[in-house]
Protein backbone atom coordinates (compact mmCIF):
# COMPACT_ATOMS: atom_id res chain seq x y z
CA UNK A 1 0.00 0.00 0.00
CA UNK A 2 2.79 2.40 0.55
CA UNK A 3 4.27 1.85 -2.80
CA UNK A 4 2.58 3.94 -5.71
CA UNK A 5 -0.80 2.60 -6.34
CA UNK A 6 -1.73 1.98 -9.97
CA UNK A 7 -5.55 0.75 -8.78
CA UNK A 8 -5.76 3.85 -6.31
CA UNK A 9 -4.49 5.99 -9.13
CA UNK A 10 -6.82 4.97 -11.61
CA UNK A 11 -9.45 5.66 -9.03
CA UNK A 12 -8.50 9.37 -8.43
CA UNK A 13 -8.33 9.59 -11.95
CA UNK A 14 -11.76 9.17 -12.18
CA UNK A 15 -12.94 11.41 -9.18
CA UNK A 16 -16.09 13.48 -10.81
CA UNK A 17 -14.98 17.28 -11.70
CA UNK A 18 -11.53 16.85 -11.42
CA UNK A 19 -10.63 19.84 -12.38
CA UNK A 20 -13.27 21.81 -9.66
CA UNK A 21 -11.21 24.29 -7.63
CA UNK A 22 -13.97 26.48 -5.89
CA UNK A 23 -11.67 29.35 -4.76
CA UNK A 24 -12.19 30.76 -0.83
CA UNK A 25 -12.14 34.36 -2.12
CA UNK A 26 -15.11 33.59 -4.62
CA UNK A 27 -18.35 35.73 -3.94
CA UNK A 28 -19.83 32.21 -3.28
CA UNK A 29 -17.07 31.58 -0.66
CA UNK A 30 -17.96 35.08 1.11
CA UNK A 31 -21.63 34.81 1.20
CA UNK A 32 -21.21 31.59 2.62
CA UNK A 33 -18.75 33.10 5.28
CA UNK A 34 -21.13 35.83 5.94
CA UNK A 35 -23.69 33.06 6.77
CA UNK A 36 -21.95 30.76 9.01
CA UNK A 37 -20.45 33.63 10.86
CA UNK A 38 -24.08 35.34 11.45
CA UNK A 39 -24.59 36.00 15.32
CA UNK A 40 -27.10 33.41 15.63
CA UNK A 41 -24.33 30.53 14.62
CA UNK A 42 -21.23 32.28 16.56
CA UNK A 43 -20.19 30.91 19.87
CA UNK A 44 -21.59 32.32 23.10
CA UNK A 45 -18.45 34.28 23.87
CA UNK A 46 -18.96 36.34 20.60
CA UNK A 47 -22.32 36.86 21.11
CA UNK A 48 -22.09 39.97 22.84
CA UNK A 49 -20.22 41.93 20.34
CA UNK A 50 -20.87 39.99 17.59
CA UNK A 51 -21.65 42.51 14.85
CA UNK A 52 -18.39 43.59 15.67
CA UNK A 53 -17.15 40.50 15.51
CA UNK A 54 -18.49 39.96 12.48
CA UNK A 55 -16.75 43.30 11.13
CA UNK A 56 -13.61 42.59 12.77
CA UNK A 57 -13.54 38.59 10.69
CA UNK A 58 -14.43 40.48 7.49
CA UNK A 59 -11.94 43.42 7.19
CA UNK A 60 -10.45 42.86 4.22
CA UNK A 61 -12.84 41.58 2.07
CA UNK A 62 -14.56 44.58 0.48
CA UNK A 63 -17.08 42.78 -1.20
CA UNK A 64 -18.63 41.96 2.15
CA UNK A 65 -19.60 44.56 4.39
CA UNK A 66 -22.06 45.04 6.84
CA UNK A 67 -25.42 46.68 6.44
CA UNK A 68 -24.75 49.73 7.78
CA UNK A 69 -22.66 50.48 5.16
CA UNK A 70 -24.81 50.60 2.40
CA UNK A 71 -26.08 53.72 2.49
CA UNK A 72 -22.63 55.16 2.37
CA UNK A 73 -21.83 52.64 -0.87
CA UNK A 74 -24.97 52.33 -2.85
CA UNK A 75 -25.61 54.86 -5.49
CA UNK A 76 -29.54 54.34 -6.36
CA UNK A 77 -30.78 57.26 -8.53
CA UNK A 78 -33.65 58.18 -7.47
CA UNK A 79 -36.74 58.58 -9.77
CA UNK A 80 -36.11 54.95 -10.61
CA UNK A 81 -34.06 54.02 -13.67
CA UNK A 82 -30.67 51.59 -13.72
CA UNK A 83 -27.96 52.82 -10.72
CA UNK A 84 -24.69 53.06 -11.23
CA UNK A 85 -23.76 51.03 -8.37
CA UNK A 86 -19.48 49.54 -7.84
CA UNK A 87 -18.99 45.83 -7.66
CA UNK A 88 -18.32 46.31 -3.96
CA UNK A 89 -21.76 48.09 -3.61
CA UNK A 90 -23.86 45.15 -5.17
CA UNK A 91 -22.07 42.55 -2.99
CA UNK A 92 -22.68 45.16 -0.13
CA UNK A 93 -26.31 44.44 -0.95
CA UNK A 94 -26.27 40.96 -1.07
CA UNK A 95 -24.29 40.58 2.02
CA UNK A 96 -26.88 42.82 3.53
CA UNK A 97 -30.16 40.39 2.28
CA UNK A 98 -28.65 37.58 3.08
CA UNK A 99 -28.17 39.13 6.78
CA UNK A 100 -31.37 40.01 6.74
CA UNK A 101 -32.76 36.31 6.00
CA UNK A 102 -30.68 34.89 8.28
CA UNK A 103 -31.95 37.06 11.23
CA UNK A 104 -35.57 36.62 9.66
CA UNK A 105 -34.51 32.97 9.65
CA UNK A 106 -36.64 31.92 12.34
CA UNK A 107 -40.01 33.77 11.49
CA UNK A 108 -42.58 33.37 9.44
CA UNK A 109 -42.93 34.20 5.74
CA UNK A 110 -46.24 34.82 4.32
CA UNK A 111 -46.20 34.41 0.51
CA UNK A 112 -48.55 34.97 -2.00
CA UNK A 113 -48.44 33.63 -5.41
CA UNK A 114 -50.04 34.80 -8.77
CA UNK A 115 -49.09 33.07 -12.00
CA UNK A 116 -48.42 29.92 -13.72
CA UNK A 117 -46.54 27.39 -12.53
CA UNK A 118 -43.20 26.70 -13.82
CA UNK A 119 -41.69 23.34 -15.11
CA UNK A 120 -45.03 21.71 -14.31
CA UNK A 121 -46.94 19.42 -16.71
CA UNK A 122 -49.87 20.77 -15.31
CA UNK A 123 -51.49 23.70 -17.15
CA UNK A 124 -52.24 26.84 -14.74
CA UNK A 125 -55.62 27.29 -13.85
CA UNK A 126 -56.26 30.63 -15.18
CA UNK A 127 -57.11 33.58 -12.64
CA UNK A 128 -55.73 31.05 -9.69
CA UNK A 129 -53.87 32.39 -6.51
CA UNK A 130 -52.20 30.92 -3.77
CA UNK A 131 -51.59 32.12 -0.30
CA UNK A 132 -49.21 30.45 1.54
CA UNK A 133 -47.46 31.31 5.75
CA UNK A 134 -44.36 28.86 6.08
CA UNK A 135 -42.44 28.80 9.47
CA UNK A 136 -40.08 29.05 10.23
CA UNK A 137 -38.93 30.97 7.30
CA UNK A 138 -35.66 29.21 6.32
CA UNK A 139 -35.54 25.60 8.57
CA UNK A 140 -32.75 24.22 8.99
CA UNK A 141 -32.20 19.99 8.15
CA UNK A 142 -33.72 18.38 10.93
CA UNK A 143 -36.47 21.17 12.36
CA UNK A 144 -39.78 21.28 11.88
CA UNK A 145 -41.51 23.16 9.39
CA UNK A 146 -45.20 24.15 9.79
CA UNK A 147 -46.69 25.35 6.55
CA UNK A 148 -50.50 26.29 4.78
CA UNK A 149 -51.10 26.93 1.44
CA UNK A 150 -54.69 28.11 0.86
CA UNK A 151 -55.62 28.25 -3.02
CA UNK A 152 -57.87 30.28 -4.86
CA UNK A 153 -59.58 30.55 -7.82
CA UNK A 154 -61.75 33.85 -9.68
CA UNK A 155 -61.47 34.73 -5.35
CA UNK A 156 -62.46 31.75 -4.31
CA UNK A 157 -61.26 29.29 -2.36
CA UNK A 158 -60.90 25.89 -3.82
CA UNK A 159 -58.22 24.10 -1.67
CA UNK A 160 -57.02 24.77 2.05
CA UNK A 161 -53.52 22.64 2.88
CA UNK A 162 -51.31 22.58 6.48
CA UNK A 163 -48.16 19.98 5.76
CA UNK A 164 -46.13 20.18 8.96
CA UNK A 165 -42.90 18.12 8.00
CA UNK A 166 -39.59 17.76 8.90
CA UNK A 167 -36.79 19.94 6.66
CA UNK A 168 -35.23 17.82 4.46
CA UNK A 169 -37.33 14.43 5.83
CA UNK A 170 -39.95 15.58 3.00
CA UNK A 171 -42.51 13.19 4.86
CA UNK A 172 -44.95 14.52 7.58
CA UNK A 173 -48.90 15.11 8.40
CA UNK A 174 -51.53 16.90 6.21
CA UNK A 175 -54.69 17.97 6.02
CA UNK A 176 -56.28 18.94 2.92
CA UNK A 177 -59.44 20.69 2.68
CA UNK A 178 -61.88 20.70 -0.29
CA UNK A 179 -63.84 23.05 -1.21
CA UNK A 180 -65.15 21.84 -3.84
CA UNK A 181 -66.63 18.72 -3.25
CA UNK A 182 -66.95 19.55 0.70
CA UNK A 183 -64.53 16.82 2.12
CA UNK A 184 -61.42 17.09 3.65
CA UNK A 185 -58.79 14.17 4.12
CA UNK A 186 -55.40 13.69 7.37
CA UNK A 187 -53.04 11.67 6.14
CA UNK A 188 -48.90 11.11 5.19
CA UNK A 189 -47.75 13.29 2.59
CA UNK A 190 -46.27 10.60 1.20
CA UNK A 191 -49.67 9.19 -0.35
CA UNK A 192 -50.31 12.30 -2.44
CA UNK A 193 -48.94 12.73 -5.94
CA UNK A 194 -47.56 15.81 -5.78
CA UNK A 195 -46.60 18.47 -2.67
CA UNK A 196 -45.86 20.98 -1.60
CA UNK A 197 -46.71 23.30 -4.22
CA UNK A 198 -43.40 25.84 -5.46
CA UNK A 199 -44.46 28.39 -2.77
CA UNK A 200 -42.89 25.94 0.08
CA UNK A 201 -39.49 26.28 -1.26
CA UNK A 202 -39.34 30.08 -2.37
CA UNK A 203 -37.35 31.45 0.79
CA UNK A 204 -34.60 29.18 0.09
CA UNK A 205 -34.74 29.35 -3.41
CA UNK A 206 -34.30 33.07 -2.82
CA UNK A 207 -31.80 32.71 -0.45
CA UNK A 208 -30.33 30.49 -2.94
CA UNK A 209 -29.77 32.84 -5.60
CA UNK A 210 -28.69 35.69 -3.47
CA UNK A 211 -26.02 33.35 -2.12
CA UNK A 212 -24.90 32.82 -6.06
CA UNK A 213 -23.08 36.43 -6.14
CA UNK A 214 -25.11 36.40 -9.71
CA UNK A 215 -27.59 39.02 -8.66
CA UNK A 216 -27.17 42.70 -9.89
CA UNK A 217 -28.45 45.82 -7.77
CA UNK A 218 -31.06 47.42 -11.22
CA UNK A 219 -32.03 50.66 -8.86
CA UNK A 220 -34.71 51.60 -6.84
CA UNK A 221 -38.88 51.25 -6.88
CA UNK A 222 -41.62 51.40 -5.00
CA UNK A 223 -43.44 48.04 -4.19
CA UNK A 224 -46.92 48.37 -2.54
CA UNK A 225 -45.77 51.78 -0.99
CA UNK A 226 -42.63 49.96 0.00
CA UNK A 227 -39.72 51.89 -0.96
CA UNK A 228 -37.24 48.41 -2.42
CA UNK A 229 -34.15 47.95 -4.20
CA UNK A 230 -34.21 45.97 -6.70
CA UNK A 231 -32.11 42.93 -7.54
CA UNK A 232 -32.11 40.61 -10.78
CA UNK A 233 -30.35 37.77 -11.72
CA UNK A 234 -29.58 37.63 -15.02
CA UNK A 235 -27.73 33.87 -15.29
CA UNK A 236 -27.04 30.55 -13.43
CA UNK A 237 -29.10 31.25 -10.30
CA UNK A 238 -31.97 28.45 -9.29
CA UNK A 239 -35.23 27.60 -11.00
CA UNK A 240 -36.07 29.81 -13.19
CA UNK A 241 -34.02 31.67 -16.66
CA UNK A 242 -35.09 34.90 -14.84
CA UNK A 243 -36.02 36.58 -12.15
CA UNK A 244 -36.42 40.15 -10.37
CA UNK A 245 -36.27 40.47 -6.18
CA UNK A 246 -37.63 43.50 -4.90
CA UNK A 247 -36.08 43.72 -0.96
CA UNK A 248 -37.39 46.54 1.46
CA UNK A 249 -34.20 49.11 1.38
CA UNK A 250 -34.63 50.11 5.01
CA UNK A 251 -34.31 46.44 6.50
CA UNK A 252 -33.22 44.76 2.95
CA UNK A 253 -36.35 41.88 4.02
CA UNK A 254 -37.72 40.61 0.19
CA UNK A 255 -40.88 42.21 -0.67
CA UNK A 256 -41.42 40.69 -4.00
CA UNK A 257 -40.10 38.41 -6.21
CA UNK A 258 -40.88 38.15 -9.80
CA UNK A 259 -39.56 34.53 -11.35
CA UNK A 260 -39.96 33.60 -15.43
CA UNK A 261 -38.81 30.50 -17.60
CA UNK A 262 -40.02 28.74 -20.01
CA UNK A 263 -42.50 25.48 -19.44
CA UNK A 264 -42.44 21.99 -20.81
CA UNK A 265 -44.22 23.39 -24.20
CA UNK A 266 -41.84 25.89 -24.54
CA UNK A 267 -44.07 29.18 -23.05
CA UNK A 268 -42.92 31.65 -21.21
CA UNK A 269 -44.70 31.45 -17.92
CA UNK A 270 -44.16 33.92 -15.32
CA UNK A 271 -44.91 33.72 -11.70
CA UNK A 272 -44.93 36.73 -9.01
CA UNK A 273 -44.46 35.88 -4.83
CA UNK A 274 -45.83 39.14 -2.75
CA UNK A 275 -43.47 38.15 0.54
CA UNK A 276 -43.78 39.53 4.04
CA UNK A 277 -41.97 38.32 6.77
CA UNK A 278 -44.17 38.35 10.23
CA UNK A 279 -42.79 37.78 13.41
CA UNK A 280 -43.87 34.27 15.05
CA UNK A 281 -46.43 35.46 17.48
CA UNK A 282 -49.48 33.93 18.70
CA UNK A 283 -51.83 35.80 16.35
CA UNK A 284 -49.10 34.94 13.33
CA UNK A 285 -48.76 31.72 13.97
CA UNK A 286 -52.97 30.39 14.26
CA UNK A 287 -52.72 31.28 10.27
CA UNK A 288 -50.65 28.04 9.76
CA UNK A 289 -53.84 25.86 10.90
CA UNK A 290 -55.71 25.07 8.33
CA UNK A 291 -59.78 24.90 9.76
CA UNK A 292 -62.42 22.08 8.91
CA UNK A 293 -65.14 23.61 8.52
CA UNK A 294 -68.56 22.16 9.86
CA UNK A 295 -70.72 19.42 7.45
CA UNK A 296 -67.29 18.83 5.68
CA UNK A 297 -66.76 15.20 4.77
CA UNK A 298 -63.83 13.20 5.61
CA UNK A 299 -62.26 10.95 3.06
CA UNK A 300 -59.82 8.37 3.20
CA UNK A 301 -59.31 8.88 -0.53
CA UNK A 302 -55.72 10.62 -0.88
CA UNK A 303 -56.49 13.50 -3.10
CA UNK A 304 -54.19 13.99 -5.74
CA UNK A 305 -52.30 17.34 -6.51
CA UNK A 306 -50.37 17.37 -9.16
CA UNK A 307 -50.21 21.11 -8.47
CA UNK A 308 -51.59 24.02 -6.35
CA UNK A 309 -53.28 25.47 -9.21
CA UNK A 310 -55.18 22.26 -10.02
CA UNK A 311 -58.70 21.95 -8.53
CA UNK B 1 -3.58 34.07 17.08
CA UNK B 2 -7.08 35.16 18.28
CA UNK B 3 -9.90 32.77 17.12
CA UNK B 4 -11.33 35.20 15.04
CA UNK B 5 -8.06 35.01 12.55
CA UNK B 6 -7.69 31.01 13.23
CA UNK B 7 -10.74 30.66 11.89
CA UNK B 8 -10.41 32.75 8.74
CA UNK B 9 -7.40 30.47 8.24
CA UNK B 10 -9.24 27.11 8.44
CA UNK B 11 -11.61 28.38 5.99
CA UNK B 12 -8.99 29.65 3.56
CA UNK B 13 -7.55 26.29 3.69
CA UNK B 14 -10.55 24.01 4.23
CA UNK B 15 -13.44 25.92 1.41
CA UNK B 16 -12.33 24.28 -1.69
CA UNK B 17 -11.30 20.85 -0.17
CA UNK B 18 -15.05 20.85 1.41
CA UNK B 19 -16.83 21.67 -1.30
CA UNK B 20 -14.95 19.13 -3.81
CA UNK B 21 -15.88 16.70 -0.77
CA UNK B 22 -19.70 17.34 -1.21
CA UNK B 23 -19.11 17.27 -5.10
CA UNK B 24 -17.68 13.98 -4.97
CA UNK B 25 -20.59 12.35 -2.84
CA UNK B 26 -22.88 13.78 -5.54
CA UNK B 27 -23.99 17.03 -3.82
CA UNK B 28 -24.29 20.59 -6.23
CA UNK B 29 -25.76 23.48 -5.54
CA UNK B 30 -27.91 24.41 -2.00
CA UNK B 31 -27.16 20.57 -1.11
CA UNK B 32 -23.59 20.97 -1.12
CA UNK B 33 -23.51 24.46 0.52
CA UNK B 34 -25.57 23.46 3.20
CA UNK B 35 -23.36 20.61 3.99
CA UNK B 36 -19.87 22.79 3.85
CA UNK B 37 -21.70 25.61 5.79
CA UNK B 38 -22.54 23.25 8.70
CA UNK B 39 -19.01 21.63 8.91
CA UNK B 40 -17.88 25.47 8.94
CA UNK B 41 -20.39 26.17 11.33
CA UNK B 42 -19.04 23.48 13.43
CA UNK B 43 -15.83 24.80 13.14
CA UNK B 44 -16.32 28.36 14.28
CA UNK B 45 -18.06 27.35 17.46
CA UNK B 46 -15.48 24.79 18.22
CA UNK B 47 -12.28 26.70 17.06
CA UNK B 48 -10.42 25.91 20.00
CA UNK B 49 -10.59 22.59 18.86
CA UNK B 50 -9.71 22.12 15.41
CA UNK B 51 -6.01 20.74 15.32
CA UNK B 52 -3.77 23.78 14.39
CA UNK B 53 -1.31 21.80 12.09
CA UNK B 54 -3.12 19.60 10.29
CA UNK B 55 -7.00 20.57 10.46
CA UNK B 56 -8.31 18.77 7.24
CA UNK B 57 -8.95 15.40 8.93
CA UNK B 58 -10.84 17.04 11.72
CA UNK B 59 -12.92 18.84 9.37
CA UNK B 60 -13.93 15.71 7.09
CA UNK B 61 -14.74 14.20 10.06
CA UNK B 62 -17.02 16.71 10.53
CA UNK B 63 -18.35 16.15 7.47
CA UNK B 64 -18.37 12.96 7.46
CA UNK B 65 -20.76 12.52 10.44
CA UNK B 66 -23.21 15.28 8.98
CA UNK B 67 -23.22 13.23 5.53
CA UNK B 68 -23.68 10.25 7.00
CA UNK B 69 -26.12 10.91 9.41
CA UNK B 70 -28.31 12.93 6.74
CA UNK B 71 -28.26 10.62 4.34
CA UNK B 72 -29.21 7.28 6.87
CA UNK B 73 -32.21 9.40 8.13
CA UNK B 74 -33.70 10.65 5.15
CA UNK B 75 -33.24 7.94 2.62
CA UNK B 76 -31.47 11.09 0.40
CA UNK B 77 -28.62 8.46 -0.39
CA UNK B 78 -30.37 6.31 -2.61
CA UNK B 79 -31.43 9.29 -4.14
CA UNK B 80 -27.80 10.70 -4.15
CA UNK B 81 -26.22 7.62 -5.22
CA UNK B 82 -28.99 7.46 -8.53
CA UNK B 83 -28.24 11.39 -9.50
CA UNK B 84 -24.66 10.56 -8.65
CA UNK B 85 -24.29 8.06 -11.42
CA UNK B 86 -26.52 9.85 -14.00
CA UNK B 87 -24.20 12.69 -13.44
CA UNK B 88 -21.21 10.74 -14.50
CA UNK B 89 -21.98 8.75 -17.54
CA UNK B 90 -18.73 6.37 -18.38
CA UNK B 91 -15.89 8.45 -20.46
CA UNK B 92 -14.32 7.12 -23.40
CA UNK B 93 -12.15 4.89 -23.67
CA UNK B 94 -9.41 7.37 -24.56
CA UNK B 95 -10.14 8.78 -21.22
CA UNK B 96 -8.90 5.66 -19.44
CA UNK B 97 -6.09 5.39 -17.18
CA UNK B 98 -4.39 2.36 -17.86
CA UNK B 99 -6.86 -0.29 -18.50
CA UNK B 100 -9.17 0.96 -16.23
CA UNK B 101 -11.84 3.45 -17.56
CA UNK B 102 -13.44 5.92 -15.25
CA UNK B 103 -17.21 4.77 -15.69
CA UNK B 104 -15.72 1.23 -14.79
CA UNK B 105 -14.48 2.42 -12.07
CA UNK B 106 -17.26 4.09 -10.62
CA UNK B 107 -19.65 2.05 -11.10
CA UNK B 108 -17.61 -0.67 -9.43
CA UNK B 109 -17.15 1.98 -6.51
CA UNK B 110 -20.63 1.87 -6.24
CA UNK B 111 -21.18 -1.71 -5.80
CA UNK B 112 -19.12 -1.69 -2.77
CA UNK B 113 -20.52 -1.08 0.48
CA UNK B 114 -21.00 2.48 1.14
CA UNK B 115 -18.39 2.05 3.84
CA UNK B 116 -15.76 0.58 1.97
CA UNK B 117 -16.82 3.24 -0.71
CA UNK B 118 -16.31 6.17 1.52
CA UNK B 119 -12.95 4.78 2.58
CA UNK B 120 -11.88 4.85 -0.99
CA UNK B 121 -13.17 8.29 -1.77
CA UNK B 122 -11.29 9.70 1.18
CA UNK B 123 -8.03 8.21 0.32
CA UNK B 124 -8.51 8.81 -3.71
CA UNK B 125 -10.60 11.72 -4.54
CA UNK B 126 -10.03 13.69 -1.22
CA UNK B 127 -6.43 13.12 -1.40
CA UNK B 128 -6.37 11.77 2.41
CA UNK B 129 -3.55 9.82 3.77
CA UNK B 130 -3.63 6.52 5.30
CA UNK B 131 -2.59 8.14 8.67
CA UNK B 132 -5.09 10.91 8.10
CA UNK B 133 -7.59 8.50 7.46
CA UNK B 134 -7.84 7.50 11.02
CA UNK B 135 -9.46 10.28 12.70
CA UNK B 136 -12.14 10.62 9.84
CA UNK B 137 -12.83 7.09 10.35
CA UNK B 138 -12.92 7.23 14.17
CA UNK B 139 -10.18 4.30 14.50
CA UNK B 140 -6.50 3.80 15.09
CA UNK B 141 -4.02 4.52 12.04
CA UNK B 142 -3.53 0.43 11.98
CA UNK B 143 -7.02 -0.06 11.26
CA UNK B 144 -7.80 2.46 9.07
CA UNK B 145 -4.91 1.01 6.88
CA UNK B 146 -6.74 -2.11 7.06
CA UNK B 147 -9.71 -0.76 6.30
CA UNK B 148 -8.47 0.96 3.19
CA UNK B 149 -6.68 -2.46 2.16
CA UNK B 150 -9.53 -4.28 2.54
CA UNK B 151 -11.87 -2.06 0.57
CA UNK B 152 -9.12 -1.69 -2.48
CA UNK B 153 -9.60 -5.21 -2.46
CA UNK B 154 -13.08 -5.60 -2.68
CA UNK B 155 -12.99 -2.75 -5.44
CA UNK B 156 -10.41 -4.54 -7.27
CA UNK B 157 -12.34 -8.08 -6.96
CA UNK B 158 -15.36 -5.92 -8.31
CA UNK B 159 -13.20 -4.60 -11.44
CA UNK B 160 -12.48 -8.56 -11.70
CA UNK B 161 -9.24 -8.16 -11.24
CA UNK B 162 -6.56 -9.36 -8.76
CA UNK B 163 -4.02 -7.08 -6.48
CA UNK B 164 -1.46 -8.22 -8.97
CA UNK B 165 -2.74 -8.01 -12.36
CA UNK B 166 -4.73 -5.15 -13.63
CA UNK B 167 -6.30 -6.82 -16.33
CA UNK B 168 -8.67 -9.68 -16.05
CA UNK B 169 -7.64 -13.40 -17.79
CA UNK B 170 -9.86 -13.03 -21.51
CA UNK B 171 -9.78 -9.44 -21.24
CA UNK B 172 -7.95 -6.43 -23.44
CA UNK B 173 -6.96 -3.55 -22.08
CA UNK B 174 -9.52 -0.76 -22.72
CA UNK B 175 -12.50 -3.28 -22.11
CA UNK B 176 -15.23 -3.30 -19.83
CA UNK B 177 -15.88 -5.99 -16.94
CA UNK B 178 -18.13 -7.57 -18.17
CA UNK B 179 -20.01 -8.05 -14.32
CA UNK B 180 -19.59 -4.21 -13.98
CA UNK B 181 -22.61 -2.34 -14.85
CA UNK B 182 -21.63 0.99 -16.03
CA UNK B 183 -24.06 3.69 -15.66
CA UNK B 184 -25.34 5.26 -18.94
Amino acid sequence: MNQPDALLAALRAARPDPDYQPAPDSPQAMALLARVTAPAHGPERLRPSSRLTRRVILAGIPAVAGAAAIGAAVEVKSGGGPAHLTAPAAASVRAAVLDAFDRSSGDIIQITQTGGPLGLEAAPTAKGSMRAWIYPMLAKPGQEVRSRFVTSVAGRTVRDAEWDYIKARRRGGLIVVNYGDRTWFRGDNGEIVYFPPIGATTASVIRDNIASGLIKVAGEATVRGIRVIKLTFSSGFVSYDEATLYVDARTYLPVEYIASGRGPKGQVNQVRFALQVLPATPVNLARLTTPVPAGFTRTTKPPIILSPWIS
Amino acid sequence: MDPDTRFRAVFDLAYGPLCRYARHRGLTGPDAEDLVAQVLEVAWRRIDEVPADDALPWLYAVAHNIWRNQARRDRRRADLLVRFRASFPALAAADSVGSFEPGALRAALGCLSEADQEVLRLVAWDGLTPAQLAPVLGCSPVAARTRLHRARARLARQLGVDQQHRVPAGQKQGERPDHVEVPR
